[in-house]
């Protein structure tokens, strides 16, 4: 009888006091691997990979031998809205990979003049004419109404991928 | 069923004649025969024979004295197809050459003027032309111009990219003209309460240097006074109680204020 008394009166003491112990409650946060010197780089292979101009610079060539693959002021100084202008980008890239499946050529570039946005994007010709025709007006349509802005899709067709060199 | 393919490739031909039409660059590698059905698993035994060649860029086609605004009529991203010179753009690689314009990410990013020629924009003053009118001859100096038309607004409008139009710094507009009688505005017409000059601030002052000097303390000046922490606090009691009138908050930030100052607390 004095037991289960004796239990009730501790348990509550019990738990306080191992709070209190720093070591007890210990949690480790854990985040995704990026490490910032393997970002944007295609690793050294054997000499038969071939890779596009853009995939064979690092991030350190921009400015330098590359330009920037998304235009707009946001980050001009004393200009707002950088961060929605990049997830617009995000949307756009991933948007545009899966309407044309197979049929990139290189990354998208994203031009923004005044409301405007223009996506220039180098295809292959995987797909006959007209159902290019028709995945630009459905692009365009689809992503004016949802950005509520002209959206311009400008599409260049190349027979194959562009070989910078071979990696 | 031949037919009927045949028909669709003919069908295919008006719509080039579309508004916009792909820019195809054309290398030598195309001209070649198309790639064997091992390589392309993809295409269906339907679609092989819809796909026809790309065909040869509209450079080819190009006169030497052709319209250029014609081509490139508004802003538009550079195609290899429709700009007939040979521009090459990238890092070579070692013993190498820059890469050619076809399939050149590099030379779609930078922004082109390929429709702002001097042509162009001389075109474009002459269709302007019919919508401006001359400068009034009597109006040739400054002066006059300020003489006759006395008030200036200022107003600005700010470019920027985005979906939305709207800019909230466009909103400000200056009017830039002072009479003479504006200058003798007085203490007793201000609008609000300025500490600046003001009978507040020259009390605070002579108190705060006769407590210096009776404790023999001369080394403090005007301005450093004017510097210190306590005095910009009882300056912004004072003028939140002038310009906002009695209330509990603003009584209590005075008390407060006057008590550092005073060294009471």
């Amino acid at each position: 009888m004095a037991a289960p008394v004796c239990c009730r009166g501790l348990r509550p003491l019990v738990l306080s006091w191992s709070r209190e112990l720093p070591c007890v409650w210990r949690a480790l946060h854990t985040s995704a691997v990026c490490a910032k010197n393997r970002a944007a780089r295609v690793r050294v292979g054997k000499g038969d990979k071939p890779v596009t101009y853009e995939q064979a610079h690092a991030p350190h060539h921009i400015a330098h031998r590359k330009g920037w693959l998304s235009l707009h002021t946001g980050n001009l100084a004393g200009e707002d809205h950088a961060a929605e202008r990049t997830v617009e980008d995000v949307f756009f890239r991933k948007f545009m990979l899966g309407t044309f499946p197979g049929c990139l050529a290189d990354q998208l570039v994203l031009k923004r003049r005044a409301n405007q946005v223009e996506i220039c994007a180098l295809v292959l010709r995987q797909l006959p004419a007209h159902k290019f025709y028709f995945l630009v007006g459905y692009s365009e349509t689809l992503l004016s109404h949802f950005y509520k802005c002209p959206v311009h899709l400008h599409l260049q067709t190349v027979p194959s991928k562009v070989v910078y060199k071979y990696i | 069923m031949a037919a009927a393919r045949l028909h669709a490739c003919l069908v295919l031909q008006p719509r080039a004649r579309t508004l916009r039409a792909f820019s195809t660059s054309v290398s030598p590698a195309t001209r070649s025969p198309r790639p064997s059905p091992s390589t392309t698993e993809r295409t269906s035994r339907y679609e092989r024979p819809l796909r026809r060649k790309a065909l040869p860029p509209r450079t080819e086609k190009m006169a030497v004295d052709q319209d250029w605004p014609s081509v490139y009529p508004v802003a538009a991203p550079f195609k290899p197809s429709a700009v007939p010179l040979p521009v090459r753009m990238g890092y070579p690689v070692k013993r190498g050459v820059p890469m050619a314009k076809e399939g050149n990410l590099e030379l779609l990013k930078i922004p082109n003027f390929l429709h702002l020629t001097p042509v162009a924009i001389k075109k474009h003053c002459e269709a302007l032309k019919d919508f401006c009118t001359e400068w009034p001859a009597a109006l040739d100096s400054d002066e006059k111009c300020r003489k006759h038309f006395p008030i200036e607004i200022d107003t600005a409008a700010y470019v920027s990219a985005g979906p939305s139009i709207r800019n909230p710094k466009a909103r400000v507009v200056t009017l830039r003209k002072t009479e003479e009688w504006e200058k003798k505005k007085t203490e007793a017409d201000m609008e609000e309460y300025v500490w600046k000059d003001s009978s507040s601030e020259k009390n605070i002052l002579e108190t705060l240097l006769q407590i210096k000097a009776a404790e023999k303390n001369l080394e403090l000046s005007k301005e450093e006074l004017l510097g210190t922490k306590e005095v910009e606090e009882y300056r912004k009691s004072v003028v939140s109680l002038k310009n906002e009138g009695d209330n509990e908050n603003t009584l209590s930030q005075y008390k407060e204020s006057v008590k550092r100052l005073l060294n009471l607390t």
